[in-house]
C-alpha cells in the first residue's frame, strides 16, 4: 500500500526522463538489421575476391612484366613532346587519377581520366567500355594525338633502345628491323593520313610484329596496373568490428552522422543500385542525367564504346590476346543496345572517392555536394530508369551521405 | 514523513513533466523547429520526416508534400502541400496549382485536380488523377504578390510488375518461390538451373547448366532457349545478353553470360520452344 503512493510518481519521472531521450533518438544510429549487415560485409573490402588473372594476358602475374610495366608507366618517353607518361594524367599522388575536368596530354581529351586502384577486378575500362582489358587499354592513350601523340611503332622503337633486355627476358627476341629507323609516326590512323600512309607502306610481316610488341608492351603496363589497389578505410574497420560483435566500438569508428550517411547509402538514397560490391562499383554503364561538361560536346558514352570494343584488334576475342574461346564471356554476351546505353557510362569505384575532385565523366562536378544535390534531383529523360529516382532527399540527408563517403578514404598500394 | 516526500516530489515531476515531454513532443513532429519567425533565410521548417520537401526554383518558397497514403496510385490520389515563405511563415491567400506530367510519355492528367487551401499554410489537392504506372511529375506552382514560382516533384505511381508496366500489384517477395527448378507457366516444361559458381555474386558473369525435362521427368531434346530478365521495381533487363551456346545433350544446355547488377529482386525468364510447343518459364532470384 506504500509503495502504490510512490508508482505513480515514479512512473511519471520515469516516462518524463527517458521520452526526450527516445524521441531526439528514435533508433541507434549503430544498431543494424541482419539483412544491412549482410548488404555492408558485400562492401567490404574484405569480401573482395582473389585479384583476378587477365587470360587475355599470360603475363598478368609475371614479377619482371610488373617492373618493367612500372618503368614504362612514368616514362616520358613515351610521347611526342617528351612530356607525357600515363603517370601525368594517372598521378600516384592523386589517387592515380588527376584534379582536371578534362584529362590533358600533348592537348585536351573531351573526359576526365579515371582512377586506376582496383581496375584489375573492372571488365571493362574507359568511360565508354571501348577497351576490354587493362592491357588494351593502356595501348590507347599512346596513339591518342591529344594524349601521348606517338604511334606503336615509335613505341617498339622506344622498347627497342630503352628496355631490350628487360623485355627479351620477359618476351623473347625483339625483330632486328626495329633498330633501323622506322616512320615514326606510323600507325593505322582513321584521324592521320599521313600515319596510315606510313603504316600501309611497312610490310604485313613487320606491321604484324610492331603490333605484338606494342601488345606486349601494353601487357606489362597491364601487370603492373594491376597490382594498384585500395587499402583498409574506416567503413571497412567499421565492418569489421561489426563482425566481430564488438558493438562498443562501432561509435568510436564512424561517426554518427556518417552512420547516418551509411544507412542512406544503403537505404533510402539507394546508391547501392551501382556502388555495389567491395569496390563500391557494379562496373556497369549508366545514365545518371549528367548534362555535357560547359566545353564539352554531347557524350554518347557506352553507345559509342561498344562498336569500338567490338573492332577492337587488341580485345580479348583478337589475335594479340592469349585467351581461349570460352574466356572472353564478358565480350560475347555485353548488352549491345545503343539506345539503352545512350549517354551510359562507366560507375567508377566509391573508394577514395572525396580525395580526388572533380567528378563525373567531364568534371562537371567540382565537389561531392555538387553530385549527390545532382542525384537528388535528377529528372527522368526517357533514359534514365527508375533506380535513380530519389523521394526527396532533405539537406540534412545529403550531408550525411557527403560525410559517409568521406569514410571510404584508405591508403592506395603500388608495386 | 511521506507526506512530505510526495509534496515535494509532486511540483518536480510537473516540472519534469512539462519540460521533457515537451520537449519529446517538439522533437518528434517538428524536426527543425525555427518556426518562431526568426529563422533565417535559407531555414525552412519541414514537419513531417516522411513528406517529400523541396525549395521553389527561385528559393523564395519552400513545399513539403504530404501523401497520408504514403505511396500514389493509379487513378485518383488526395495529398496536402504546405508553403512557408523565405521567413519561414506560412503562406496563405497564394494561388496554387498542380500539373501532373508524365515524362515519359509526354502526356499530362485526364483532370484538373482540385485546390483547396487549408489555412496555415496547407492547401489540399484532391482529384488528382495520375491515369498510368511510371514516374509522374508533380509540377506545383505557387503565386502571391505578383510573384509566380515552381516546384517539381517526382512520385512514383503504381507499382511496376513487368518492364512493360502492366500490372499494379505489389510484389510480396517474401511470398515468392525462389527455387532453382520450377514448371513452365502452361506446365509443358520443367527446368532446373545450376550456376557455374558456387555462390551467385554480383557482377560475377557465370553460366548456367539448364536441365529440360516434361513435367513428368523425360528429357526434351533439341529445345531453342531464349533467355532474357528483368528487376520489376526499377524496370530494367539484365545488363547482358546470355544465350544457349552448347546443347549438351540428354536435355542438357548450357546458358552463358549471365550476370546480375545490382542488389534485389530479379526475374529470369526462359522462352522454350521444343516439339512444336512454347511455353516459358520464370525463375525468382533474390541478390
Amino acid at each position: 500500500m506504500r509503495n502504490m503512493r510512490l508508482v505513480l510518481p515514479l512512473a511519471i519521472l520515469f516516462i518524463c526522463i527517458s521520452a526526450p531521450a527516445m524521441a531526439e533518438h528514435p533508433y541507434d544510429e549503430h544498431a543494424w538489421s541482419k539483412d544491412d549487415i549482410k548488404v555492408m560485409r558485400g562492401l567490404w573490402l574484405s569480401s573482395l575476391p582473389p585479384l583476378p588473372v587477365d587470360p587475355s594476358n599470360k603475363y598478368s602475374d609475371d614479377s619482371r612484366a610488373v617492373a618493367l610495366g612500372k618503368k614504362i608507366f612514368s616514362d616520358a618517353r613515351f610521347s611526342g613532346n617528351k612530356q607525357v607518361s600515363c603517370a601525368t594524367c594517372h598521378r600516384p599522388d592523386y589517387g592515380y587519377t588527376d584534379d582536371l575536368p578534362l584529362a590533358h596530354g600533348l592537348g585536351f581529351t573531351r573526359r576526365r581520366s579515371m582512377p586506376l586502384a582496383g581496375l584489375a577486378y573492372s571488365p571493362w575500362l574507359f568511360w565508354d567500355g571501348r577497351k576490354d582489358s587493362l592491357w588494351s587499354q593502356a595501348l590507347g592513350p599512346i596513339e591518342s594525338k591529344v594524349e601521348h601523340g606517338i604511334s606503336r611503332t615509335m613505341a617498339a622503337s622506344l622498347i627497342y633502345a630503352n628496355y631490350r633486355a628487360d623485355y627479351e627476358a620477359i618476351f623473347g627476341p625483339l625483330p632486328d628491323f626495329l633498330q633501323d629507323d622506322l616512320a615514326a609516326n606510323a600507325r593505322p590512323a582513321t584521324d592521320d593520313p599521313m600515319a596510315q600512309a606510313a603504316w600501309d607502306a611497312i610490310n604485313p610481316a613487320e606491321q604484324k610484329q610492331i603490333n605484338n610488341v606494342y601488345a606486349n608492351t601494353g601487357k606489362a603496363i597491364a601487370a603492373f596496373v594491376r597490382l594498384i589497389l585500395p587499402g583498409e578505410s574506416r567503413f571497412d574497420r567499421y565492418v569489421a568490428a561489426l563482425t566481430d560483435g564488438n558493438r562498443q566500438a562501432l561509435p568510436t569508428i564512424l561517426s554518427t552522422n556518417e552512420a547516418l550517411g551509411l544507412r542512406l547509402f544503403i537505404g533510402k538514397a539507394k546508391c547501392i543500385n551501382c556502388h555495389n560490391g567491395p569496390l563500391f562499383t557494379n562496373f556497369d554503364f549508366h545514365n545518371v542525367g549528367v548534362e555535357p561538361g560547359k566545353d564539352s560536346v554531347v557524350d554518347t558514352g557506352r553507345a559509342e564504346g561498344i562498336d569500338q570494343v567490338r573492332a577492337d584488334e587488341f580485345n580479348c576475342l583478337g589475335g594479340y590476346s592469349d585467351a581461349g574461346k570460352g574466356d572472353c564471356a564478358e565480350l560475347r554476351f555485353m548488352d549491345p543496345d545503343k539506345t539503352r546505353n545512350r549517354g551510359a557510362f562507366k560507375t567508377p569505384s566509391l573508394r577514395n572517392v572525396a580525395q580526388r575532385p572533380p567528378y563525373m565523366h567531364a568534371g562537371q562536378f567540382a565537389s561531392l555536394k555538387d553530385v549527390l544535390n545532382h542525384y537528388s534531383t535528377v529528372k527522368p529523360n526517357g533514359i534514365i530508369s527508375q533506380e535513380l529516382t530519389h523521394q526527396g532527399m532533405t539537406g540534412e540527408e545529403l550531408q550525411e551521405i557527403d560525410a559517409f563517403l568521406h569514410s571510404l578514404t584508405g591508403d592506395i598500394s603500388a608495386p | 514523513m511521506e507526506r512530505m516526500i510526495m509534496k515535494k516530489i509532486w511540483p518536480l515531476l510537473l516540472l519534469l513533466l512539462v519540460t521533457g515531454c515537451a520537449a519529446a513532443i517538439e522533437t518528434t513532429n517538428v524536426p527543425d523547429d525555427h518556426h518562431d519567425g526568426t529563422a533565417d533565410h535559407s531555414h525552412f521548417t519541414q514537419h513531417y520526416k516522411s513528406s517529400l520537401f523541396k525549395l521553389t526554383a527561385g528559393k523564395g518558397y519552400s513545399v513539403e508534400l504530404v501523401n497520408a497514403a504514403s505511396e500514389f496510385k493509379v487513378g485518383e490520389n488526395s495529398i496536402n502541400l504546405i508553403f512557408h515563405d523565405n521567413n519561414d511563415r506560412d503562406v496563405t491567400g497564394a494561388v496554387v496549382q498542380v500539373v501532373p506530367w508524365m515524362v515519359l510519355h509526354g502526356h499530362g492528367s485526364p483532370v484538373e485536380p482540385t485546390i483547396t487551401e487549408r489555412g496555415g499554410g496547407a492547401y489540399s489537392v484532391s482529384n488528382l488523377v495520375l491515369s498510368m504506372v511510371g514516374p509522374w511529375e508533380l509540377r506545383v506552382s505557387i503565386a502571391k504578390d505578383g510573384r509566380k514560382e515552381m516546384a517539381v516533384f517526382l512520385v512514383p505511381v503504381g507499382f511496376k510488375d513487368d518492364a512493360a508496366g502492366h500490372s499494379h500489384k505489389k510484389i510480396d517477395y517474401d511470398k515468392l518461390d525462389y527455387a532453382t527448378t520450377m514448371l513452365s507457366a502452361n506446365g509443358t516444361f520443367k527446368l532446373s538451373y545450376t550456376p557455374d559458381i558456387t555462390e551467385i555474386r554480383l557482377n560475377k558473369i557465370h553460366s548456367w547448366r539448364l536441365k529440360l525435362e516434361t513435367a513428368d521427368g523425360k528429357p526434351v531434346i533439341g529445345a531453342q532457349i531464349r533467355v532474357s530478365g528483368e528487376m520489376p521495381e526499377h524496370g530494367h533487363g539484365l545488363p547482358t545478353v546470355p544465350q544457349i551456346t552448347d546443347d549438351l545433350g540428354n536435355g542438357e544446355y548450357l546458358c552463358q553470360g549471365m550476370k546480375f547488377n545490382m542488389p534485389g529482386f530479379w526475374r529470369v525468364f526462359l522462352e522454350i520452344y521444343a516439339g512444336g510447343v512454347s511455353d516459358k518459364v520464370t525463375f525468382n532470384i533474390r541478390m
